[in-house]
């Protein structure tokens, strides 16, 4: 049915967004496996992206747009990998599909149905800083911009007899009777884009996350600075009100997971940026170990954000403790203890492997290490025509990702030219 | 006589991020002016200053040009251009007996499509207190 | 030939009906110089609507299609499509965005009509002014010359030499790795330089000189692999480096064992300092923490009785080993001292060493040995290659990338590439990735037995009009603009140019416009938006 040559990427963050235009550039049909209903990964949850605090998506929405033009790019969303064999230049892959309810052709994206939509629930896209319909698409400009009935909330898929999104439609696109379905691939190489995740911070009960709704973590930080998130860009505490003081807190997890993620600092002076931005009156306090900024530019950048080491505080928090409305942030400088008070902690977690690493792993006849991460050699897996590309083989900033995506498609059009793995 | 002034705006958009911009805004179903008429073009750094000025000198109550963030543009540098050319320019106005703040550059981004809109609506508010271009109403009487 | 202009307004079911009315906005276009037909249509985006759209081009023998109906960025590559059904050059088609533009951030219904009206109009007014545009291919040399053979520069060469690729590699060393001569469809010139470049991606004229003797070599495409080096004692400058007991971290451990061999017996004393010339050069490596772990962890097997310290700053190990080599570290018992190295000096049998803390205050302390574990630079003569192939280098002197994140093997000068410690301090595994990457990237950008296509709508120079003032050159970030030194004027490389039209702004004499973009294409939509 197909070709040899043609490649299954899993997974359409940066990564695989990349992978897909050289892939596709270099002459070879590529297959792109979202388990989510949208591209984009979660580069797109950015506002601005480190060093140069460029805008991330005006960066990002034309490779998207193109992506979806490419008639060498094969889509295929809310998808995840069942089975896998054969060898480098003639797998067998397995797909499950689930069902979208909306059709991807008819729908233009208008949005009608989702103010039709009764109901409400958290938007997991914007870390549950806000709500979102059964049937809708993330956050404006993800890309399809199609949206999804999600089973799990929609009454209809609880036995009541709603039909409002179907109503509201006037293109015929919303179908309740589409089904999940399974899809058969000939392919000559894999490419493994899942990225990684990010550690819960609920293990760090010390921390108070989800005990004081003033502790936050980076996530919900970009989100909420984000000008096309829930606030609009408008950086507030849970009640609305804006920070006074904000504490920043470094390498959480770190120790945990004997890992220094690479990409915190950075992110956490870029959060400098965005607050001196959006609240020049706050006053923000980092607490940090040893600072790792070893790119271009990004000593500049510290010097920029923090001149004379302003708001630096080179220290160990101990925990976090609720008082009131306000935060304490118990630390260790130079072997003493010390408390500051803020109405604002944002936490640094650590990255982690992918969600659901063990079972794709296993799908995919590939080895995990101790860590959870992917076992890599460059970019090859432990089985020959698989690669692995990006955060799902440790932490990776964008750049890395990017490069790790050339590198790995390179290496697929190699197994697939000559049937082993190419390095 | 007497019928409310309705201003004409050219609206500049690079095709990068401020035309994206306001498709956001479009998307959102925020209020924007319908004042202002939409201009695509690849990037700020192509308006040179005549276009700009014919722009106003065809009769226009103002222009806005929107382009990326500085380090966002596209092509690298453009919107550096772009803004010491329209900058100069400015300096012009004042010499044909046109008000400075006719003309507008803003950076707007992809995602800022509520920045679109209200830099839309404070740039039109803007114009209708400037009231209708004196070169147009020259030309009209 | 009269213009044959047909206008079709999309309803898009009742996204832009309902704010536009489209009963009264059609007669407003019929007037329209040029148009033939105005028609709107429920869906033009459907199946059915392109077909009927690429039917009507054929039946009304249309000249010129505008679309108003979405963003151009949802549905501008669907309606071109529909345009070469139709047989109708698609640049020969205007969209208005009349959705996300007009109707769905219009209150007022008269308002958003007459809007659409205006925007429709200048859609038309700048279609009929649309030449068609060709879509142009150009022939292209699959070769590569890859400059610099450590290993970026090899793992580059073996990923890309085949049977319809010959990969040259030049290096200022004349004899080059076994692993690079013996490569089928690699040519080294070892002993060479490069001396001067001419031409551009798909044909460069690279010259080549060594001793005496030149060779010029044709290739589509370049890469930098010019590496990286440690910084010398002389170029950290700190008093008293000179000292007999200090050692710069060399690569090959084994370069320490004379000095292990010369520390006294008992319980020496061995101190590892860290960012040996950092502020000097004003960014941290990244790489040399790691470097160090390895370093202190191969000194306790090959010198188990000495006593090891550590003066550091902030450690930096981001990934998978690091944080583990690094409290491996911590648990051999290790001395730790953050601090920054300001003087050494050699007193008696021992080094004194002193720092700066954090908090201002000096501290010393002295060892036997004393290991310097110093800063990445760019290798020597990049700075000279970058200066003769005009790419873009950083203020340390590593080549600057096309974009940090989205293009990290590419550079400012198309056809260019860099890969390993050329961008930037690498370690082994960064170095093959980039070099895997650049491979990747050019195999896939300048394919044996392709042509490159052009971009349709660059910038063209009216040579009548241009006056040879190159102020088009300075502002083009992509060099697409040469200087016919016979005939003075100026001249686009469309295999170059972007488009963006900022040669266009910056040409005072109006030689310049943009293909799909003319002065008088804008002009007349500036008119028709303010009438």
């Amino acid at each position: 049915m197909t070709r040899n040559g043609d490649i299954l990427i899993i997974g359409a963050g940066i990564g695989g967004i990349q992978a897909s235009h050289l892939l596709s550039k270099a002459g070879h049909q590529v297959h792109l496996v979202e388990k989510t209903a949208h591209i984009g990964g979660t580069s797109i949850k950015f506002e601005d992206v480190f060093p140069n605090l460029e805008c991330a998506t005006c960066m990002l929405s034309p490779l998207e747009q193109e992506l979806l033009q490419d008639p060498n790019v094969h889509l295929l969303t809310l998808t995840e990998v069942a089975g896998l064999e054969g060898g480098p230049g003639d797998f067998t892959v397995r797909l499950r599909q689930r069902a979208r309810y909306v059709n991807l052709e008819n729908c233009i994206g208008c949005g009608a149905c989702y103010d039709a939509c009764p109901v409400s629930t958290i938007n997991e896209f914007e870390e549950g800083l806000s709500q979102r319909k059964a049937i809708c698409i993330p956050c404006a400009g993800t890309l399809p911009n199609v949206p999804r009935i999600d089973k799990e909330v929609c009454i209809r898929f609880k036995g009541q007899e709603c039909v409002a999104c179907q109503q509201a439609c006037m293109f015929e696109a919303v179908e309740y009777g589409q089904e999940d379905r399974d899809i058969e691939l000939k392919v000559g190489a894999v490419l493994v884009a899942v990225g990684s995740g990010t550690m819960d911070v609920r293990e760090l009960p010390h921390l108070s996350y989800g005990v004081h709704p003033g502790v936050f973590t980076s996530l919900e930080l970009e989100r909420l600075n984000a000008s096309n998130g829930p606030t609009e860009g408008k950086i507030q505490l849970r009640d609305g009100r804006a920070p006074n003081r904000v504490a920043l807190v470094h390498c959480v997890g770190r120790r945990e997971r004997t890992l220094c993620s690479g990409v915190c600092c950075r992110y956490l002076l870029k959060f400098r940026h965005y607050l001196r931005h959006k609240l020049p009156c706050a006053e923000v306090l980092e607490f940090h170990g040893d600072l790792c900024l070893p790119n271009k530019g990004d000593q500049r950048f510290l010097g920029e954000m923090a001149p004379d080491g302003e708001g630096l505080v080179r220290a160990e928090v101990v925990r976090i403790e609720v008082e009131g409305d306000y935060l304490k942030v118990i630390h260790r400088r130079d072997g003493r203890e010390a408390i500051e008070t803020v109405d604002m902690v944002v936490l640094s977690p650590a990255l982690t492997p992918p969600k659901g690493a063990t079972e794709l792993a296993r799908t995919l006849g590939v080895e995990l290490a101790d860590d959870g991460f992917f076992v890599v050699n460059g970019v090859a897996s432990s089985r020959p025509g698989i690669l692995i590309l990006g955060g799902a083989s440790g932490p990776k900033d964008i750049r890395e990702t990017v490069v790790e995506a050339l590198a790995a498609a390179g290496g697929a059009c190699k197994a697939v030219m000559e049937g082993e793995d190419g390095k | 006589m007497g019928e409310m002034f309705q201003p004409r705006i050219v609206g500049f958009l690079c095709n990068w991020c401020s035309y994206a911009g306001a498709d956001l805004a479009g998307a959102n179903r925020l209020n924007v002016p319908s004042s202002i008429t939409p201009i695509k073009v690849m990037c700020s750094s192509r308006l040179d200053p005549t276009l700009v000025l014919t722009a106003l000198l065809r009769g226009a109550d103002g222009v806005l040009v929107a382009g990326c963030h500085p380090g966002d543009c596209h092509y690298g540098e453009g919107n550096y251009y772009a803004r010491r050319r329209l900058y100069l320019l400015k300096e012009v106005l004042a010499a044909l007996g046109l008000e400075e703040d006719r003309l507008s550059l803003e950076w707007i981004s992809a995602s800022e499509g509520k920045r679109f809109a209200d830099v839309a609506s404070d740039f039109d508010r803007r114009i209708r207190e400037l009231g209708p271009n004196p070169i147009r109403k020259r030309g009209q009487t | 030939m009269n213009a044959r202009v047909g206008v079709y307004v999309c309803e898009c079911g009742n996204n832009i009906s309902d704010q536009v009315d489209i009963a009264a906005l059609v007669p407003m276009l019929e007037g329209a110089p040029g148009v033939v037909k105005v028609m709107s249509h429920r869906l033009l985006c459907s199946k059915e609507g392109q077909e009927f759209l690429a039917e009507e081009v054929r039946k009304e023998g249309l000249t010129h299609l505008v679309v108003a109906a979405c963003s151009p960025r949802q549905h501008l590559p669907t309606f071109m499509e529909v345009c070469k059904r139709g047989g109708l050059n698609p640049y020969l088609m205007q969209m208005a965005n009349i959705r996300e533009q007009c109707a769905w951030v219009t209150s007022d219904r008269h308002e958003a009509t007459e809007k659409a009206a205006r925007m429709i109009r200048a859609a038309i007014a700048r279609v009929v002014r649309q030449a068609p545009l060709p879509e142009r291919e150009v022939e292209a040399n699959p070769d590569v010359i890859i400059i610099g053979g450590g290993l970026s520069g090899t793992v580059t060469a073996s990923m890309l030499a085949g049977p319809e690729r010959r990969v040259h590699v030049v290096d200022r060393n004349p004899t080059l790795a076994v692993a690079l001569t013996s490569l089928e469809g690699v040519e080294t010139h070892g002993g060479c330089e490069v001396e001067a470049v001419r031409g551009f991606f798909g044909n460069f004229e690279v010259e080549l000189a060594s001793k005496g003797s030149r060779q010029e070599v044709r290739v589509g495409a370049m890469v930098v692999c010019t590496g990286s080096r440690a910084t010398t004692l002389q170029e950290m400058g700190y008093p008293g480096s000179e000292a007999p007991h200090v050692v710069v971290l060399p690569q090959d451990l084994e370069g320490l064992r004379p000095y292990l061999d010369a520390l006294p017996s008992g319980q020496p004393k061995v101190m590892f300092v860290h960012c040996a010339g950092r502020e000097r050069v004003g960014y941290c490596s990244g790489v040399c923490c790691l470097r160090s772990f390895k370093a202190m962890r191969w000194m306790v097997e090959t010198a188990p009785n000495a006593q090891l310290s550590c003066l550091h700053q902030d450690i930096c190990v981001p990934g998978r080993d690091g944080e583990r080599e690094y409290q491996g570290i911590l648990g051999i018992g290790a001395r730790m001292t953050w601090g920054r190295l300001t003087a050494l000096a050699q007193q008696g049998p021992q080094v004194t060493v002193s720092f700066r803390r954090e908090d201002g205050s000096i501290g010393q302390d002295a060892a036997d040995l004393v290991i310097l574990v110093p800063a990445t630079v760019p290798n020597h003569g990049a700075r000279a290659l970058i200066d003769i192939i005009g790419v873009e280098a950083g203020p340390a002197g590593f080549v600057e990338e096309a974009h940090p994140m989205l293009e990290p093997v590419s550079t400012s000068v198309k056809g260019i590439y860099v890969a390993g410690s050329a961008s930037g301090p690498r370690d082994g595994r960064a170095t093959s990735l980039l070099s895997l990457a650049a491979a990747a990237q050019i195999a896939a950008e300048l394919r044996p037995g392709k042509t490159l296509r052009l971009e349709a709508q660059t910038s063209q120079v009216c040579e009548a009009l241009c006056t040879g003032c190159r102020n088009c050159m300075t502002v083009c970030t992509y060099g697409a603009i040469e200087y016919d030194l016979v005939a003075q004027t100026c001249r686009v490389n469309e295999t170059i140019c972007r488009g963006c039209g900022n040669c266009v702004a910056a040409c005072p004499s109006e030689a310049i416009s943009v293909k799909g973009a003319t002065y008088q294409q804008i002009l007349q939509e500036i008119k028709e938006a303010v009438r």
